[in-house]
């Protein structure tokens, strides 16, 4: 079940009518009984499969608790955690076991292998339940007794397909306080999902045919449209995971669950370290807590060495979260070199233009454009097929072709969406945009959700857009 | 090693790692408070403090810091064992 499936609308319609009907106290089983649903639908046996790593979760944090030694719980957490690395593996990584099996000779597990489809949402509910174990273990937080409660967690039907990563402390507080219905929180979620909806349908859905078509073809179009491309690429990605994201977010405010926000205008970020902590949030504070940290603390007395391995094995750890393939490797790899860069010479260029404050007001101007134009590169990684695909599109572009064909699609309207898009992000990162628009009165605030409606069934692009971090 | 006594030692190896020479620290300060504390440069700092301390944390220990304040509780506690 999709967010933009009919299913889904009378899902939300039947759990929010149930919870003003259930005890307070009992919200969470209804929640519960949504989010199963809204999996089942999908898959049943996967449904056990998600109900299976949560137990695993639950038992392995309650052993943690229950340990009288360290060693006892060091045994726990080990077999705890690899029991769920070793689930996502197999199932997220089916594609490459069982080219490893064939290679290895054994025909009879690759086709079992290659016969695998991959759960949906796995990636995230089983970084939710590392996250939750982890916590146990180091004593961040106290293991969850209520199983209804706990399960609801990793199950929850807002944030199940993409997020945001929302850490176990911050998620079961919530569920346990009683229930306020605040009609101000539900009217901002609903304004939430309906941006969400533009973003993904109308601003993801112009740029899908611009993207698809020269990236199918990027030799017959000119330099000029295959940039245009790449650049609309981003814009698409973005469009669609940050939509994505606030359709889940909208969804669990309505729901009485805050989410934590998963992006910050990355685009405007003067250097990656920025980008990085404003793209993706959830899962680069999760990489960073779980395995950035863990691994620098193992290497702190490595000096810049152990710096650069922890940022390297980090972000070839983000690449290969979304797939095992060359391409998000590549991807991850690319990165880690930024990353180490930025961060190696950063005191140096921030002392640097101390010294000329004239050079510094260009900086803030040139800062974000390079550092936008990076991510471009690395984003042609993402898109691409494979490595040789990815190389004939940066052939493309920096072969200067003026003949070939232009950008395909309606590029002036799609540009117009992504501009409504970064102004809508513009005001609502800004405290006073989001009073003004709170204060709008009542004719033309309705006027701009018709607006966004009208334009959602004008330029739906249903087809053309296929919810690209769904499939992670 | 008391609280009091750490505490000058502690500001000045926050003053050294974030390179504000100004910088007092206070208990219920966060890495939100301080310019420039973020995953990268937390390392970084226990390093320091580990040197100028003598003392060695464990990655359970540094995971479970929310505060200053919590900071200098452990150092504390690693000094008098």
């Amino acid at each position: 079940m999709l967010f933009t499936s009919a299913k889904f609308f009378v899902l939300l319609a039947a759990t929010v009518l149930a919870c003003s009907i259930v005890r307070p106290a009992r919200r969470h089983v209804v929640l519960l009984a949504a989010s199963y649903a809204f999996y089942g639908v999908w898959s049943m046996p996967y449904l056990l499969l998600l109900a299976g790593a949560t137990l695993v979760a639950y038992g392995t944090a309650r052993l943690i608790d229950a340990a009288r030694t360290d060693a006892e719980r060091r045994y726990a957490l080990v077999a705890g955690v690899l029991i769920l690395l070793a689930t996502l593996a197999a199932f997220k990584y089916s594609g490459l076991l069982a080219s490893l099996a064939f290679a290895a000779g054994s025909e009879h597990a690759a086709s079992v292998f290659s016969r695998i489809v991959m759960p949906l949402g796995i990636s995230y509910y089983t970084f939710k339940l590392l996250s939750y174990v982890l916590d146990v273990y180091w004593g961040k937080m106290e293991a969850e007794r209520n199983l209804t409660v706990f399960a609801l967690y990793p199950a929850f039907f807002p944030q199940i397909l993409s997020g945001p990563i929302q850490r176990a402390d911050d998620f079961l507080s919530q569920i346990k306080r009683p229930i306020v219905n605040d009609p101000d929180a539900i009217t901002s979620g609903l304004r939430l999902m309906l941006f969400g909806y533009f973003k993904m349908r109308v601003v993801a859905g112009l740029l899908a045919p611009i993207v698809n078509q020269t990236f199918a073809e990027p030799h017959v179009y000119s330099s000029w449209a295959v940039l245009v491309a790449s650049y609309a690429f981003v814009f698409q990605l973005y469009a669609d995971f940050s939509g994505l994201t606030d359709i889940a977010i909208g969804t669990g405010r309505i729901l009485g669950v805050e989410s934590p926000p998963n992006f910050n205008m990355p685009f405007t970020a003067p250097n990656m370290q920025a980008l990085w902590r404003r793209w993706h949030m959830t899962l680069t504070r999760w990489l960073a807590d779980y395995v950035f940290l863990p691994l620098r603390m193992a290497l702190r007395s490595w000096g810049t060495f152990g710096i650069a391995v922890a940022i390297t094995v980090n972000f070839i750890a983000i690449g290969l979260w979304h797939a095992a393939s060359w391409t998000f490797l590549a991807f991850g790899l690319l990165h880690a070199v930024y990353m180490c860069v930025s961060v190696f010479t950063l005191p140096r260029r921030d002392a640097f233009f101390a010294r000329y404050p004239a050079l510094a007001i260009g900086r803030r101007v040139w800062a974000p454009l390079v550092t936008f134009q990076l991510w471009t590169i690395s984003e042609i990684l993402f898109r691409a097929d494979s490595l040789s695909h990815a190389g004939t599109v940066i052939v493309s572009i920096l072969a200067f072709r003026t003949s070939g064909l232009g950008a395909p699609g309606s590029l002036a309207l799609a540009v117009s969406a992504v501009a409504i898009m970064e102004v809508v992000h513009w005001i609502q990162a800004r405290e006073q945009g989001l009073r003004i628009l709170h204060a709008m009165p009542i004719v033309p605030r309705w006027c701009l959700y018709y607006a966004c409606l009208f334009a959602i069934m004008i330029f739906d692009q249903q087809d053309s857009t296929g919810f690209i971090y769904v499939k992670f | 090693m008391q609280s009091a006594d750490i505490k000058p030692n502690l500001s000045a190896v926050f003053r050294q790692v974030f390179s504000q020479p100004s910088l007092d620290i206070q208990d219920d300060m966060t890495a939100a408070d301080v310019p420039g504390w973020d995953s990268l440069t937390h390392v970084t700092l226990v390093f320091a403090i580990e040197q100028r301390f003598g003392v060695k944390f464990s990655t359970r220990e540094v995971m479970v810091l929310k505060t200053v304040g919590d900071l200098v509780r452990l150092i504390e506690r690693k000094t008098q064992s």
